[in-house]
């Protein structure tokens, strides 16, 4: 003898599926301008290029590459503030900043620390809120400028 | 380790355990401040050398955690050194701001600034850059131990007033240290 119970939840199985398959549809259908599947998730604090570029000069850059590095090219009115002359560097950035004003800062690339390092200092040490890193740092910025 | 120091280094020590000839051919750290150095490339079996890492403090505080990966011919995965600094901070500021929220009451804030040098260090001035926040230093501990009492002119306002500590360590250049007030 066999019990139905396996088919009835096969069945309801299915009827899951076929209503899921239904509701993304319609979503897909009332929201044209959804963000892409395959968007990069940014970690707590990032901001995107494209975010950032948007907020443009409203927002304090801060280049937290080695000073050699943002001597031989950075993002225009950025400042430099690195780890390896914090107490040389900060004075100006602190001119620079007001309440309200979003600081942005970035390093080499998405793999480097720096910028997470100096934007963590700035809220902890100097109460700064809105404080972002640019996710991909120059790297990221370079290629959109090709 | 002390607050005033520039370098840190570290020795990774190693033997080639296995039969044949190991070389390092490559030596990469998480951080432009820190270096490795090494004697040769190359190591017989059974033959020992170090790994020498050094880490250019500058500006940094608190612990650090860098990364060196090494990399030889006998093995596709890196072999990872950590390297941990604790680096004492010359003025610990607790808090390290102060801030009071518009409208509430313009009551005076306290901050106790503690030297982590084994000298004396003095603070010899103190400056705000917007007189709407009034700063007082006293001198709980000589040379050890501030007090500063940071009061508010007003609420009504949002601001922020930068406050300048001088100090006169180290002698041939005296360090100055900020704190910032913010109304918000």
């Amino acid at each position: 003898m066999i019990s139905s119970a396996p088919r009835v939840a096969g069945l309801r199985l299915a009827g899951l599926l076929c209503l899921s398959v239904v509701l993304a549809s319609a979503n897909a259908w009332l929201n044209p301008h959804r963000p892409a599947w395959n968007l990069d998730v940014l970690a707590e604090g990032e901001i995107a290029l494209t975010d950032a570029m948007a907020v443009g000069d409203t927002a304090l850059w801060i280049d937290a590459r080695p000073e050699t590095q943002y001597r031989a090219g950075r993002i225009g009115g950025a400042l430099p503030l690195n780890e390896d002359d914090w107490n040389g560097q900060i004075q100006r950035v602190l001119e620079q900043w007001r309440p309200g004003r979003r600081v942005i800062v970035y390093c080499s690339s998405q793999q480097c620390q720096a910028s997470h390092d100096v934007a963590r200092r700035l809220r902890e040490e100097m109460g700064m809120e809105e404080v972002y890193t640019l996710k991909g740092g120059w790297e990221a910025w370079l290629a959109h400028q090709k | 380790m002390t607050a005033l120091s520039q370098e840190a280094n570290a020795s990774f020590a190693f033997t080639n355990t296995g039969d044949t000839p190991v070389s390092i051919t490559a030596i990469t750290s998480s951080c432009g401040c820190t270096t490795a150095e090494l004697e040769k490339k190359t190591y017989a079996p059974g033959e020992s050398g170090e790994i020498v890492a050094k880490f250019k403090i500058g500006g940094r505080q608190g612990l650090q955690t860098k990364t060196i990966q090494v990399k030889t011919d006998d093995s596709d995965t890196p072999t990872v050194l950590t390297m941990k600094t604790l680096i004492p901070k010359l003025l610990d500021l607790q808090p390290a701001f102060v801030a009071w929220k518009r409208g509430v009451a313009p009551d005076a804030r306290t901050v106790i600034a503690r030297i982590g040098a084994d000298e004396a260090v003095h603070i010899t001035k103190i400056e705000t850059d917007n007189p709407a926040v009034q700063v007082q230093l006293e001198e709980t501990e000589p040379g050890k131990t501030y007090r500063l009492t940071l009061f508010p002119d007003s609420t009504d306002e949002s601001l922020t007033a930068r406050i300048t500590l001088s100090t006169d360590f180290p002698r041939e250049k005296p360090r100055t240290f900020y704190l910032l007030a913010h109304v918000k």
